[in-house]
């Protein structure tokens, strides 16, 4: 009965989603070209968003939980009213999407490290085309079954494990309660050099740290980017989040704040934190929760003295 | 042929009034019947003017065939009647309608001001919006204020958000500031009979009073770009209980922190 | 006032000073013309080549609300983009289709086969004038069409194959202001602003001449209420033009300025309709004081006059061909007159009933519905005097009558449902619903274009000196009146029913889902109407080489047009007319007396007769 799902996930997916991702998945629909931030390509198998360790798929459920409720701050809207069978069969169809483009990526991939045109041309150097052409016509017979295999098992326990326990994040304790003292700590740890969240989200977290106007190069090509700022794995500009807007593309739950720090940003330039103290993760949430009402940029002092002191500490020197 | 022609102006205003009135019966009318207060105000209203215009169509309609079938019937050879006009008729079918225009107009004035004239709201909702609905390019974002605080018009830590459904308490008048945070959109819920624009950089309150817990259609009614159709979302009326209840269990949810769940599932 | 005699003296001079212009080349004659009548058939065979245009958009977003989604003909090809979607095409393309649809239909269509064709065609012939009194102004007023044809056939291809000017007709600020707000935002936006700015000053170079033509060069004994109401209804229509259009290209600019920068990055970019704050396309918040209401307001100041710029002209034209049709002069002449230039005054005061819901001040909106309320009356009055102008005819059962007839059928419907539209309360549920779809269209396609159909057929004889062939013609004129209730007729239902306009995709939503086999239904029928206008359009080119030639007057008419040669030559009339009566004295003693029953205007009274006072 998987296939019947998956058939009529295909036709909600036709009518609600692909012109916007795409017929294939591939994030390219006609409507896509005006759309900032560009909608997912799903042929990589990442998604960004996700309750899993950082090494892990998306679950089930974090796509579920897409679909229900949009990714405020882009155009990726809510489907909350779709019947919950509706919305299992698209989540199904895409994991389906993301499975075939995966498959299909890592089978290219294999193929042209040896047989890409380019690559062809180079051996063309110093061997002949029959011997080549010899070599695929083996290659295809004996080893590709075999790769195919391997890319299919690969996937089917990647994809599998995704929706296990062990994949999920839990944090090992409650979140710290929200208090002045627990946010300055939070700040600390955004300062610190170990975490060094200003880097790239700016010391008042406005998302403008130094990683922002630096050019980047291309990770697997190795060609630096058009334009300077942070890069995601689709190679769309990705900047760092502004965190005073108050939007929480993730989710704003603690718990969803949480799994961004501990498992980053799947596809992104955020990385995961996962070997932080999980402690130390909830005062930056609590931290980061509070940024938007900081009555002025970067108010909350880091300094171990409560804040008031400090401002009447600043007093003085602007009066000289 | 000429008979034809006037029976053919004839037929179709009856044909035109045959299927409005087996409209109902097929569900091509109202989708429901009012389930505002305001609502039933407006449908009164609707089918005051919908009889007048009945009235008026049959009227029009049968004299302009009558005038063809005294044309397609006429003896040859005789002249067309050689008038001017008379003076006695353009005045009557200039008092009546204008009478008939005047009272529908004064007849609505009322309404509209119970509807959105601002010093009229009932006393109870003036002052406490439940909710703020922003309308977005195509969804929409609820804003609740903190149980027991009040919203305020930006946003306060505490604050719980939702999108697509907006609970609301029904049997009593309740009030919503509507608002955009990009284009013009629209706040349309048919079955309550209650739309008004969004405008960007305005806040507007719109006030309705709901008669029956349940689920109402949210839908945007003013073009806000490719994906204005998808903007689908719900109203759900509950009792005043049930939705403190159900802002009780937002609040929850908003504050989740991963562990609580975790630990409740380990003890099933 | 003019007088009878010391004009004919000018008049012969003018005639000979025509006959000096036999050497005109090909180009001059019937490209670069200054002759009236050419540029009316210029302005006549362009709008039904637009209406074919408007018609085929509206087929296509027809197709998407009873297929939606569906691979779309033709249209599922033309793009490479859809081809990957297997032919189904994207929203933003559905809602390019209906602003496009909306603004060929209104700007070029409706408008200037109004204005524009009937308007040069007729004024000068009606009044017996040899041309216009600005013959060059008026050729430039048919040639500026064609470079707001452009820009609007530009638009559509400026920002992307898929990305035409989406943003409604209306065109409301901020999804038209910000380019990132919709995906046609972009350059395609402004090329359509740049439309219509042209199509207005086109307009206005017609509408000027217009009114110095009726006020200056009327024939000797042509006073005011002795032209016919297609006439009266012309120099009203000038007026709201002269008088509505400045506003709206001044609204037209600010637009502009705001988005400029589409077209040129460094150039201005003001935001008089955007407020501050503004989260648009996940982009920074905008800067800015402006107000989107304001552009609400300056807009329909036009375009609620302009819904009359619409209608008055097809009004006008109707009167006249119902009392020829019917061998009578129109039932009450001056009421007719006096009405419409109720309707025109009335028009510059009811623009807020477009803006019910808009969040405008609910003390104006009680103002703007009384008003409203009361332009009802002025057309109830007109309606009244068209069933009182066919009461006891001799009627011509001919395609003209019909489609007059037709005219005056659908405009009650038009009329009546907007009624609803006119009182708040039943307008803030019917605002923005399929209803209002349903009123305009039996106003602008019920009346205005059944009008139009018929005026073609009635004038083709003086434009050609051929006739149309009137089989054909009722033919054409069954199957559109069939298709076009079949169409809009329902569209009320849906209104009710509360499904919205402008939706791609409206059975998203439950309680709309089973309104789908109603939308087929309605598309089936548009497209017999659609394809009904081939035959309009064959009868037309066929009729012009092919047609039975007549005469001067093949329909028994009073009006001086008739009195010239079909086609008329170059300065119209060879020889100069004098009026002597009203236009409409059909059946009466006058004629009876010459054994017929009509009386041209220039029939001149046997010697003895005294001739009919002016303002009788």
């Amino acid at each position: 009965m998987v296939g019947a799902v998956i058939q009529s996930g295909r036709v909600l997916y036709m009518r609600h989603c692909s012109h916007c991702h795409g017929t294939a998945g591939d994030g390219n629909g006609p409507t896509a070209q005006y759309l900032y931030p560009r909608p997912r390509d799903y042929r990589h198998g990442v998604f960004k968003f996700t309750s899993t360790n950082d090494m892990s798929k998306v679950s089930r459920e974090d796509l579920l939980r897409v679909l229900r409720y949009g990714i405020p701050g882009t155009y990726m809207p809510s489907f909350l009213l779709m019947k919950d069978e509706e919305l299992t069969a698209i989540v199904e169809y895409v994991r389906f999407l993301s499975m075939r483009g995966e498959f299909e990526r890592k089978l290219v991939n294999e193929l042209a490290s040896d047989y890409s045109e380019e690559a062809v041309e180079s051996r063309l150097k110093d061997e002949q085309r029959a011997d080549i052409v010899g070599e695929l016509a083996k290659f295809l017979a004996e080893d590709v079954p075999g790769v195919v295999d391997g890319i299919g098992a690969e996937l089917e326990e990647s994809w599998v494990a995704a929706d296990s326990d062990e994949a999920k994040i839990v944090p090992s304790v409650p979140r710290v309660p929200d208090s002045e003292e627990s946010r300055r700590r939070g700040r600390e740890l955004y300062l610190s050099k170990t975490l060094n969240c200003a880097d790239c989200h700016g010391i008042d977290g406005a998302g403008n740290g130094p990683q922002t106007v630096a050019f980047e190069k291309n990770p697997i090509t190795n060609v630096p980017y058009d334009e300077p700022g942070l890069h995601d794995v689709w190679d769309n500009l990705n900047q760092p989040r502004n965190l005073h807007t108050g939007i929480f593309r993730g989710g704003r739950r603690p718990i969803d704040l949480f799994c961004r720090i501990h498992a980053g940003i799947k596809g992104s330039r955020m990385p995961s934190f996962k070997n932080t103290p999980h402690e130390d993760i909830w005062h930056i949430v609590n931290y980061v929760l509070s940024i938007p009402f900081e009555p002025e940029p970067g108010a909350t002092g880091v300094a171990s003295a409560p804040a008031a002191p400090a401002t009447e500490a600043a007093a003085p020197a602007a009066g000289e | 042929m000429k008979k034809f022609w006037a029976l053919f102006f004839w037929f179709w205003p009856l044909v035109a009034l045959y299927v409005c009135l087996i409209a109902p019966g097929n569900n091509w009318w109202f989708p429901s019947k009012p389930l505002s207060t305001m609502g039933h105000q407006i449908d009164g209203l609707f089918y005051l003017i919908l009889i007048i215009v009945t009235v008026t169509f049959v009227g029009t309609e049968f004299a302009l065939g009558y005038a063809l079938w005294m044309g397609a019937t006429k003896e040859p050879g005789r002249r067309a009647w050689f008038s001017h006009g008379s003076h006695k008729l353009e005045v009557v079918w200039t008092i009546v309608p204008a009478f008939v225009l005047v009272f529908i107009s004064l007849t609505q004035l009322d309404v509209l001001a119970d509807i959105r004239v601002l010093a009229r709201f009932p006393e109870s909702v003036k002052e406490a919006p439940v909710a703020e609905v922003m309308a977005r390019q195509f969804e929409w974002r609820i804003r609740y204020p903190k149980p027991g605080t009040e919203l305020m018009t930006s946003p306060q830590p505490g604050d719980l958000y939702f999108v697509n459904e907006v609970h609301v308490p029904a049997t009593v008048p309740t009030m919503i500031n509507l608002r955009t945070q990009d284009v013009q959109h629209a706040f349309f819920v048919p079955r309550l009979r209650v739309k008004q624009d969004a405008v960007p950089g305005l806040i507007i309150p719109v006030w309705f009073e709901i008669e029956e817990a349940g689920e109402y259609e949210l839908l945007c009614a003013e073009l806000c770009g490719w994906g204005h159709y998808k903007m689908k979302a719900r109203i759900i009326a509950d009792s005043p209980e049930g939705v403190s209840a159900y802002l009780t269990r937002l609040e929850r949810e908003q504050n989740e922190d991963g562990v609580q769940e975790a630990e409740t599932a380990s003890v099933k | 006032m003019a007088t009878i005699t010391p004009a004919l003296e000018t008049h012969g001079h003018e005639h000979e000073h025509a006959h000096g212009h036999h050497e005109q080349t090909f180009i001059q004659k019937y490209v670069f013309s200054t002759d009236h009548k050419v540029i009316g058939i210029q302005f006549l065979i362009t709008t039904l080549l637009m209406l074919m245009v408007g018609g085929a958009l509206a087929l296509a977003v027809r197709w998407q609300l009873a297929f939606p989604w569906e691979n779309m003909p033709i249209v599922g090809k033309l793009f490479g983009v859809f081809q990957g979607e297997g032919g189904q095409i994207s929203p933003e393309f559905y809602t390019m289709l209906f602003t496009m649809h909306a603004s060929v239909m209104i700007f070029l269509v409706i408008i200037p086969v109004l204005a524009g064709a009937f308007g040069n065609f007729l004024i000068p012939l009606q009044i017996g004038a040899d041309d216009m009194a600005f013959p060059v102004l008026n050729m430039l007023s048919y040639w500026f069409m064609w470079p707001a044809i452009f820009c609007f056939g530009y638009s559509f291809i400026a920002g992307g194959a898929t990305a035409g000017p989406a943003n409604g007709w209306t065109s409301y600020p901020v999804l038209s202001d910000i380019a990132s707000a919709s995906p046609s935002s972009g350059e395609a936006q402004t090329w359509w602003l740049f439309g219509l700015t042209l199509v207005g000053v086109s307009s206005m170079m017609g509408s000027v001449n217009y009114m110095t033509t009726i006020i200056n060069m009327r024939a000797p004994g042509m006073t005011l209420f002795r032209m016919p109401l297609t006439i009266w209804s012309m120099f009203i229509t000038a007026i709201l033009q002269a008088f509505a259009l400045p506003v709206l290209t001044a609204a037209g600019f600010m637009l502009v300025f705001d988005r400029l920068h589409t077209l040129i990055p460094t150039s201005i970019h003001s935001v008089f309709f955007v407020p501050a704050g503004l989260v648009v396309n996940n982009a920074a918040p905008t800067v800015g004081g402006g107000q989107p209401l304001l552009w609400q307001h300056l807009f329909w100041f036009y375009s609620h006059p302009a819904v009359y710029i619409m209608l008055l002209p097809a009004m006008g034209m109707v009167s006249d061909m119902l009392a020829c049709m019917c061998r009578k002069p129109v039932f009450g002449y001056k009421p007719m007159v006096y009405s419409m230039a109720a309707i025109a005054g009335l028009g510059f005061i009811v623009w807020g009933h477009h803006m019910f819901t808009s969040g405008m001040n609910p003390a104006l909106g009680m103002t703007f519905m009384t008003s409203t309320m009361m332009i009802a009356l002025p057309s109830a009055i007109k309606v009244f005097n068209w069933i009182g102008t066919i009461w006891d005819g001799d009627i011509q059962f001919n395609a003209v009558f019909l489609n007059c007839a037709a005219f005056v059928a659908l405009f009650i419907v038009g009329g009546l449902s907007g009624i609803f539209m006119a009182a708040v309360p039943v307008d803030i549920y019917f605002h923005d619903t399929y209803f209002i779809v349903a009123h305009f269209h039996y106003v602008l396609f019920g009346a205005t274009l059944f009008g139009v159909f018929a005026g073609v057929q009635f004038w083709f004889p003086k434009m050609f000196g051929r006739q149309m062939h009137d089989g054909v013609q009722k033919v054409h004129f069954v199957l559109t009146f069939i298709g076009m209730n079949g169409t809009f007729f329902p569209m009320h239902l849906l209104g009710i029913a509360g499904m919205p306009r402008r939706y791609a995709d409206p059975y998203l939503h439950g309680y709309l889902e089973h309104l789908l086999p109603m939308n087929q239904f309605m598309t089936i029928s548009a497209i017999i109407m659609g394809f009904a206008q081939f035959l309009l359009l064959g009868n037309f080119f066929y009729s012009m080489f092919y047609g039975k030639k007549v005469g001067r007057n093949p329909w028994g008419a009073n009006g001086l047009e008739w009195s010239a040669p079909s086609p008329p030559g170059h300065g119209n009339f060879d020889v100069p007319p004098v009026c002597y009566r009203g236009p409409y004295e059909y059946s009466g003693p006058e004629s009876e007396a010459l054994g017929q029953d009509f009386i041209l205007q220039t029939t001149a009274p046997p010697a003895g007769v005294k001739v009919a006072s002016a303002h009788h």
